[in-house]
């Protein structure tokens, strides 16, 4: 069916100071696939993001996005290829919902333009995917952590990217929305051929939406491939030294990874 | 959806200009010798049509008064205010801390010290341009000093910035009281101009100020939709298309330039540039596309009243740095309290 790359990474390697943060990563990710990264905290997955988003430069190795070299993106042209929900965000100085997910648009608009009869709606197209236009005109200073997330995952929709990267998106949410936001992504990649990267804390969560997984450990990729075949309880007690068992759950039609709360030797 | 406002935006702008031009015209006629403001506007009328018939009836020593005594000072009033603010949006927009502005981060201080370092070493490489240049250098290496001490992992601390301003604020100024010491005559004339004058403002002053706050108006405008986005934070404002830190440095540059120049001219007048972005934030609301403009003409109205009553108000004139420092330190209080508090901006 569909086999063209979106994103190749060849012997990626960055080090912060001393200590190499990320090494020796190659991957390809094709279009139209949902992938989740996941590994143990400071093992590298934000650092990884940073690279594929040009955020920080690589100290070696290749990163081609759609078949070019990601260097010969300008910034605007990236980000009409690539959107980011980041873990960490401000939300400025108290400006609305709205104009936070207008921003989504800038790559599109012409400095000194207004935003064209497209540009708007495309941010209320994505205002009412998330389900936040009742609250558009609120200032995001006086939103809950969730609905702050929820603007910041709307303004990634409203800049309309074949990729999307997804640091820890739905870490304040309740599962609700949770569940809202991944539905919403997995639709956007099974109809529109969109790409997701995802990357994830909660192991069930991947293991219910992503086709592929990618686990990270101390900077490397230690395992990667559909889902099922990867997502192990060898692999589990190696990554996060914690002790699991994996269940069929019928109910999802998913694994459903089951934590004993004991650490394990590891 | 913005028409209404956008409406309402060219109004406000258009009620500000005419604000200004009226508080231009009356401070130009309060003083010593009271003068009318049709004959300000004949005098200065026949000065820029080149029509002596105009002001025919005026008396010289008016004409004297208006073009060389007070409108000199009047419009360095004005650029100055505008320069401040202007830079003071810059330094919170880029910096996102609502308590940052020139005098807050130490820069006006910089700024001061190369100046008086300039004076008194009687250094004249560039003329009279070689006071700014000194200006310029100090607030770049403060700017430089304050910025690395408050950054940890490549994150620039909100917390810590406006102490590390305070710190080499204080270092400075220590530095420049040494300098007074050992400048015997000298002396007086730089305590006057530290604590802020306009009381000899120059043309050719006029000239260099409105040169520079065109220039930081222009390009500060020019990337205000990116100072919008950067508000966001690094990673989102790269992932949205900006050049998150060429534009910062261009801006952050172009905001010490502006103010290396007020201090050289004026010497250090403070919290303008913290008080006017955030009174006009509460009107015009953060889109910088029209805080900026509202912001600049703010400040100049501000300090131009400012200045005028400590000329022709008060019994005895406070130095104008003196006056906005009293003002503005206990304005400075109430940010605090309410940044403390998280709700800032609401």
């Amino acid at each position: 069916m569909n086999n063209s790359l979106a994103l190749a990474t060849s012997g990626l390697c960055f080090s912060y100071g001393k200590s190499a943060t990320i090494q020796d990563i190659s991957v390809e990710l094709q279009t139209g696939r949902f992938y989740g990264i996941i590994g143990p905290n400071g093992c590298g997955k934000t650092t990884f993001l940073d690279l594929l988003t040009g955020n920080k430069k690589p100290s070696s190795g290749t990163i081609d996005l759609f078949k070019a070299p990601l260097a010969s993106y300008n910034k605007r042209d990236l980000a009409q290829h690539l959107a980011l929900v980041p873990q960490e965000y401000d939300t400025g100085f108290g400006f609305s919902v709205e104009e936070v997910v207008l921003m989504g648009r800038h790559p599109y608009i012409p400095r000194f333009s207004s935003p064209s009869p497209n540009d708007w709606q495309r941010v209320n197209e994505a205002m009412r995917a998330i389900g936040i236009s009742g609250m558009r005109d609120r200032y995001t200073s006086t939103l809950s952590g969730g609905q702050k997330q929820r603007t910041v995952v709307a303004r990634a929709l409203a800049q309309d990217t074949p990729l999307l990267l997804f640091d820890e998106a739905t870490s304040s949410l309740d599962i609700k929305y949770t569940l809202q936001i991944f539905n919403l992504v997995k639709d956007l990649v099974k109809n529109q051929q969109r790409t997701v990267i995802a990357v994830m804390h909660n192991l069930n969560l991947a293991a219910a939406y992503c086709d592929e997984i990618l686990i990270m450990d101390k900077g490397k990729i230690v395992s990667s491939g559909a889902t099922a075949q990867t997502l192990t309880t060898e692999i589990i007690a190696d990554v996060f030294g914690v002790e699991s068992t994996i269940v069929w759950d019928s109910y999802n039609q998913a694994q459903q990874i089951c934590f004993r709360y004991r650490q394990t030797e590891k | 959806m913005p028409s209404t406002v956008d409406k309402k935006n060219i109004l406000l702008t258009c009620g500000l200009v005419a604000l200004l031009v009226c508080t231009v015209v009356m401070s130009t006629g309060m003083g010593y010798m009271q003068i009318h403001w049709q004959d300000i506007l004949r005098v200065i009328g026949s000065h820029v049509f080149h029509s002596p018939d105009l002001s025919i009836s005026i008396e010289p020593s008016i004409h004297y008064v208006v073009l060389d005594v007070r409108l000199p000072r009047i419009l360095t009033a004005v650029l100055v205010g505008a320069g401040l603010a202007l830079s003071g949006v810059i330094y919170q927009g880029i910096l996102l801390n609502p308590l940052a502005d020139p005098y807050t981060l130490g820069i006006s201080s910089g700024a001061a010290f190369g100046a008086s370092f300039a004076l008194l070493a009687n250094l004249s490489l560039l003329g009279q341009f070689s006071t700014p240049l000194f200006a310029f250098i100090g607030a770049i290496a403060t700017l430089f000093i304050v910025i690395r001490l408050s950054t940890f992992n490549g994150v620039i601390s909100a917390q810590t910035l406006i102490l590390s301003g305070v710190i080499v604020g204080a270092i400075l100024s220590a530095g420049i009281s040494f300098m007074k010491y050992l400048a015997d005559e000298q002396v007086a004339i730089i305590i006057f101009w530290l604590m802020g004058s306009f009381g000899s403002s120059t043309w050719s002053g006029v000239l260099l100020l409105c040169a520079t706050v065109a220039f930081g108006l222009l390009i500060t405008l020019y990337f205000s939709r990116d100072l919008n986005i950067m508000s966001l934070g690094n990673r989102s404002s790269d992932s949205l298309g900006v050049e998150t830190a060429k534009i910062r440095i261009i801006l952050l540059l172009s905001a010490s330039f502006v103010t290396a120049i007020c201090v050289a001219l004026t010497g250090i007048i403070g919290f303008i540039g913290l008080i006017v972005p955030h009174l006009m934030r509460y009107i015009v609301g953060p889109d910088n596309r029209k805080l900026i403009p509202a912001s600049a003409l703010a400040g100049a109205i501000l300090l131009l009243i400012a200045d005028t009553t400590t000329r022709a108000v008060l019994p005895i004139e406070v130095p104008i740095g003196v006056l906005t420092a009293l003002i503005g330190g206990p304005f400075f209080c109430i940010i605090f309290r309410q940044k403390q508090k998280g709700r800032a901006y609401e």
